[in-house]
């Protein structure tokens, strides 16, 4: 951990408020991203984004300079955000898929207009996939996928044996496989 | 077959590069000599391409410094109840994060209030501002609570049960309250009552026959000689013209001779000496003949041989 990093965080466990927000803004664009790939709505991932460094606010006096800050943050977004989705999907069932004002999607540039015709459809299916997924499911899925985390360090992000992150990484790839079959068979 | 299902799982942790050395090495092997598993490769491999064909999404800069702005409003409001006692932030967070329960709570309480109110105020015939003694009917009277008088001004206040609690207020001298007081004195299961009723009705000024008959009625009938006393002594307390004078000997005879109290047969003694004609002289002599008690008989015979003396005095 840099030294001014530490610095940041007992100025923080201390009270300053100035020194929380600077450690929040070295964070929360990866936080935020995270937030967006597990979540299909943006007042819902406002509410997340709040409710994580809240909470990392609240039990800052907690972390025991153990770990690096980033996993312990990380963590506490992951757990929160499953927690969310938990709570959410039991009112509602997820309604829209991120639109393009609130999102800069970096879809890959071909420079051949069939094929960035079909990569945005493709992207809108796997989204649509996603959201059909239990919030365990796309949770491993996205830190495998998108933060590129190898599964035991998701068993420890998520607090489960490295056998139940293989079993809910092929249980999700399988349903997004079926869900987007159309998109791979020749 | 069993080795292809088992293979399969391996297929996709294959791709993301999570397979030991020794898995890996057995996975290939599989695949070299199972058409089906190599088929179904191409297809996860596929799948997977597809996925990574796909950025990851990205949250705009706009968007996250309003997030950021946000969230520096609720650090600031989360530092302010830091700062206040717990009790009062467990229960602004209660507030907060249930605000479903607190306004189920709130709306039963609301329409239990409004019930009450509605019950009592405007559906209820309960008079809260005590009632003129007007109009009054107190046949459904079923007891009364209290009676309190002011002695100097004899003014009242009496609240009753009818159907509903009531309450009456006016002077003493209001033939209803009267009414009230006289009906409380044969109905009244309350010793205490009864006895507030009898001293209430001795500050009436205006006495009648009414109020005579069912004060005469407690003395014969009321089981408490506190009462009974008090009654016959506020019936003395009459002006002898205001009652039928053959109904007052009447009653002290009929006291005299079947009242087992000796104050009571003491007052009613003094009742009769207080009626100056031949019958009640001729009662004291035989009551003070025949009295058991021989203060009474004293009495008795000291009342006659003053009356005597008076009127030789009165001859002369």
């Amino acid at each position: 951990m840099e030294r001014d990093e530490e610095l940041l965080i007992y100025n923080a466990q201390h009270g300053n408020q100035h020194s929380f927000e600077i450690l929040v803004q070295r964070y929360d664009r990866k936080i935020l991203n995270l937030i967006l790939s597990m979540v299909d709505n943006e007042d819902d991932a406002q509410d997340i984004y709040q409710e994580i460094f809240i909470r990392v606010f609240n039990s800052l006096n907690q972390f025991k300079y153990q770990s690096q800050f980033y996993t312990w943050l990380f963590r506490i977004a992951i757990n929160t955000i499953i927690n969310h989705r938990k709570r959410i999907s039991s009112i509602r069932h997820s309604e829209t898929i991120h639109d393009g004002i609130f999102l800069e999607t970096f879809s890959s540039n071909t420079g051949d207009p069939e094929k960035e015709i079909i990569n945005n459809e493709l992207d809108s299916a796997l989204r649509h996939a996603l959201s059909k997924l239990s919030p365990q499911l796309r949770a491993v899925f996205t830190l495998r996928h998108y933060d590129g985390l190898k599964l035991v360090q998701i068993a420890d992000l998520l607090s489960c044996s490295e056998g139940t992150i293989k079993k809910y990484l092929f249980r999700a790839t399988h349903k997004l496989q079926h869900e987007l079959r159309q998109f791979y068979e020749d | 077959m069993n080795d292809c299902k088992k293979f399969r799982q391996m297929m996709w942790l294959s791709v993301y590069e999570e397979l030991s050395l020794n898995e890996q090495e057995a996975l290939n092997n599989h695949l070299e000599r199972c058409k089906n598993c190599q088929f179904e490769y191409s297809q996860v491999k596929k799948t997977v391409d597809a996925y990574y064909r796909i950025q990851p999404v990205q949250a705009s800069q706009k968007v996250l410094e309003s997030f950021r702005q946000a969230l520096h409003q609720r650090l600031l409001n989360e530092r302010a109840r830091k700062a206040r006692p717990s009790w009062i932030s467990g229960l602004s967070e209660i507030l907060q994060y249930h605000k479903s329960l607190v306004f189920q709570v709130s709306t039963s309480m609301a329409i239990f209030i409004l019930g009450i109110f509605l019950g009592r105020y405007i559906l209820s015939d309960t008079q809260h501002v005590p009632t003129e003694p007007t109009d009054m009917s107190f046949k459904n009277t079923i007891g009364i609570d209290y009676i309190d008088i002011d002695p100097t001004t004899r003014n009242i206040r009496i609240a009753y049960n009818s159907v509903q609690s009531e309450t009456i207020e006016g002077n003493i001298n209001d033939l209803p309250i009267q009414q009230l007081l006289m009906e409380t004195l044969t109905t009244s299961a309350h010793p205490n009552i009864r006895l507030k009723s009898v001293r209430a009705l001795s500050r009436v000024t205006s006495y009648n026959q009414e109020l005579f008959n069912s004060l005469v009625d407690v003395v014969n009938n009321d089981e408490n000689s506190g009462i009974r006393l008090k009654a016959i002594k506020l019936i003395n307390s009459f002006p002898a013209s205001s009652i039928d004078t053959e109904d007052q000997i009447s009653f002290y005879v009929s006291t005299i001779l079947k009242e087992q109290n000796s104050s009571i047969r003491n007052e009613a003694i003094n009742g009769l000496s207080m009626i100056s004609n031949q019958e009640s002289r001729n009662l004291l002599t035989n009551l003070a003949q025949h009295d058991d008690d021989e203060y009474l008989r004293y009495k008795s015979g000291r009342m006659k041989f003053q009356r005597v003396m008076n009127e030789e005095e009165n001859i002369e």
